[in-house]
C-alpha cells in the first residue's frame, strides 16, 4: 500500500506521534455536530454524496454506521436502515473504500460506528489497520465493554485511530474516569438508559449526569441519542464537546425523494447555519 | 451463570428423584437435553458435570445441517460475539448473523449460551442434532406410546433415543428432559402432516 493513503494532515503532525482529525477537533473550542448515517442507507451510491453534504452543511465530524444483523442499541429507524444498508450488500471492505473516496474530497473528522462481531471475522487487526489507511479517525463500538477492548485499543493506539469508548447515566464516577482514560481522545456518553431514537430526558437529569462526566472524564466528550432539534444541539454543546444526531437525520432521509438535500437542509438548520442569514 | 443457576433446579431435582428409586443405581449414565439458547441443557447438566455421566445436547437440524436452514450452532457456526457473550455463532462470512430455522420456535436461535461452547470445546459434553422430521416424529411416538405429549423443542432430545448410532446399550439408564408440553405445537404438528384438526 503506498504511504500516500497515510491520512494524516500535515498540520496534525506532531513529533513522532502523527494525531489524527478527531484530536484536533476537539482542540478547537465551538459548537460542534456530529450527524450520523448509515453506510449504505438509503442506497450504496448515496453514501459519499450525503458525508459530503453533511459538510457543506457545517458539520464538524461525521459518524458511519456499520451495519450489523443484530444492532443492540438501535432503535428501529436506525434498525431498519440497517437492515436495507445489509440488503444493499454493505460490507467492512466495501465502507473502507467509501471512506477511501470521501478522503479524496474530504477532510472531516469521521469515525466509525458498528458491532464487535463482523469486526472480530475481519481480524482486529487488520481492521484498525485498515481503517487508519482508509482514513477513519475513530471506532465507535457499543457491544465491546472496555474490560474486552483490550485487544482494540492496542491496535488503536499503534495506528492513531481514536478508539471512542461509551458511557451512560448509570456509569459510575470512578469508571468515568477509567473507560476516558482507556479511551484517550473521546468518549461518546449515552444521554439515556435506552436506544437510539428514544425521547431526551428532562435537561435537569441530562445537566446532573454531564456535569459528573465532566468533572471524572480526562477526555473531551460528545452526547447523542434522542437528540433531535437545533435546540437540543445548543443545549447539549452547552453541557458537553459535541452533539451526535443519529436517528431523526436518518428519518428524514427516508421520507423524500432528495436525501442529499433533505440531509443538506436539515443538518444545516441544527447546525444554526440558517439563522445567520 | 444466572441462567445457570436457576436452571440447575431441573438437574438437582433429577438427581433426587433418580436415587429415589430403589430400583436404579443412584445416578443415571445418560443425560440427553435439547439446546436452543441452552438453558435447559445447561439445568440438567450442571448437577452432574462431576459424575461420571455421558451427557448429549440435541440442537435442531431443521431442514438439514448440510442446507442454510437450521439452528445447528454449535454442529455448524464459529466462533463471534452476540447479545453480548462471545460463543458458537450461526455467521456468514461477513460476520452478519444469519437467521436460523427450525419447526419448533424455541430452538430457532443462532446463537448458544457461552458454557456450551466451553463444555463442547472440553468434549465433555456431545452436541448432536436432530432435524424437524425427526423431531415430529419422535414427538407422536411418545404421544402414541404414553400419551404424554412433549414440546418440539423436547422431541429433539427424544429423537436421540431412536437413532441407531446413539451408542446406547440395552439396559442403559438415560433421562431425557422434556422441557416443556407440547399441547402448544399441536397445530404446527398438524400443519408439517398435512391434517386438519
Ligand atoms: C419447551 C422449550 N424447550 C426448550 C427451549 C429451548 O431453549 P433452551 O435451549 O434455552 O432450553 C424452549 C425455548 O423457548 C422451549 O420453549
Amino acid at each position: 500500500m503506498s504511504t500516500e493513503q497515510t491520512p494524516v494532515k500535515k498540520k496534525d503532525v506532531t513529533g513522532t506521534s502523527p494525531g489524527n482529525r478527531i484530536q484536533a477537533l476537539f482542540r478547537t473550542p465551538g459548537e460542534k455536530l456530529i450527524p450520523f448515517i448509515t453506510a449504505g442507507y438509503p442506497t450504496k451510491e448515496l453514501t459519499v454524496e450525503l458525508v459530503l453534504a453533511a459538510e457543506r452543511a457545517g458539520a464538524d465530524m461525521i459518524e458511519l454506521g456499520m451495519p450489523f444483523s443484530d444492532p443492540l442499541a438501535e432503535g428501529p429507524v436506525i434498525q431498519a436502515s440497517s437492515q436495507i444498508a445489509l440488503e444493499n450488500g454493505v460490507t467492512l471492505k466495501w465502507i473502507l473504500d467509501q471512506v477511501r473516496i470521501i478522503r479524496r474530497r474530504c477532510e472531516m473528522p469521521l469515525a466509525l460506528m458498528g458491532y464487535i462481531n463482523p469486526i472480530l471475522q475481519y481480524g482486529v487487526e487488520t481492521f484498525v489497520k485498515d481503517c487508519r489507511s482508509a482514513g477513519v479517525d475513530g471506532l465507535i463500538i457499543p457491544d465491546l465493554p472496555p474490560e474486552e477492548a483490550e485487544p482494540l485499543i492496542g491496535q488503536c493506539r499503534k495506528n492513531s485511530v481514536s478508539p471512542i469508548l461509551l458511557v451512560a447515566p448509570n456509569t459510575s464516577d470512578e469508571r468515568i474516569h477509567t473507560v476516558s482514560g482507556l479511551a484517550g481522545d473521546l468518549i461518546y456518553c449515552v444521554s439515556i438508559l435506552g436506544i437510539t431514537g428514544s425521547d431526551l430526558t428532562s435537561v435537569n437529569t441530562l445537566e446532573n449526569y454531564l456535569e459528573r462526566v465532566r468533572k471524572h472524564s480526562v477526555t473531551p466528550f460528545v452526547v447523542g441519542f434522542g437528540i433531535k432539534t437545533r435546540e437540543d444541539v445548543r443545549n447539549i454543546n452547552r453541557m458537553a464537546d459535541g452533539a451526535v444526531v443519529g436517528s431523526e437525520l436518518i428519518r428524514r432521509i427516508t421520507k423524500t425523494d432528495d436525501p442529499v438535500e433533505a440531509a443538506e437542509t436539515y443538518i444545516r438548520r441544527l447546525k444554526g447555519g440558517d439563522e445567520k442569514t | 451463570m444466572i441462567v445457570r443457576e436457576f436452571q440447575s433446579v431441573i438437574g438437582r431435582e433429577a438427581r433426587l428423584q433418580f436415587a429415589e428409586r430403589p430400583e436404579t443405581p443412584e445416578i443415571p449414565d445418560t443425560l440427553v437435553a435439547c439446546v436452543g439458547g441452552g438453558s435447559n441443557a445447561i439445568g440438567l447438566f450442571y448437577a452432574f458435570l462431576q459424575d461420571e455421566v455421558r451427557m448429549v445436547g440435541v440442537e435442531a437440524a431443521g431442514l438439514g445441517t448440510d442446507t442454510d436452514q437450521h439452528a445447528a450452532t454449535l454442529t455448524k457456526g464459529r466462533l463471534g460475539v452476540l447479545h453480548g457473550s462471545a460463543s458458537y455463532l450461526l455467521q456468514n462470512d461477513d460476520g452478519q448473523v444469519t437467521l436460523p430455522h427450525s419447526v419448533s420456535a424455541g430452538l430457532d436461535y443462532p446463537g448458544v449460551g457461552p458454557e456450551h461452547s466451553y463444555l463442547k470445546e472440553s468434549g465433555r459434553v456431545e452436541y448432536v442434532s436432530a432435524t424437524d422430521e425427526e423431531a415430529i416424529s419422535a414427538f407422536c411416538w411418545l404421544s402414541e406410546q404414553e400419551g404424554i405429549l412433549p414440546a418440539l423443542e423436547s422431541a429433539h432430545a427424544l429423537s436421540f433415543l431412536r437413532r441407531s448410532d446413539n451408542g446406547l446399550r440395552p439396559g442403559s439408564h438415560v433421562v431425557v428432559c422434556l422441557s416443556g408440553r407440547g399441547d402448544k405445537d399441536v397445530n404446527t404438528v398438524a400443519d408439517y402432516l398435512g391434517k386438519e384438526l
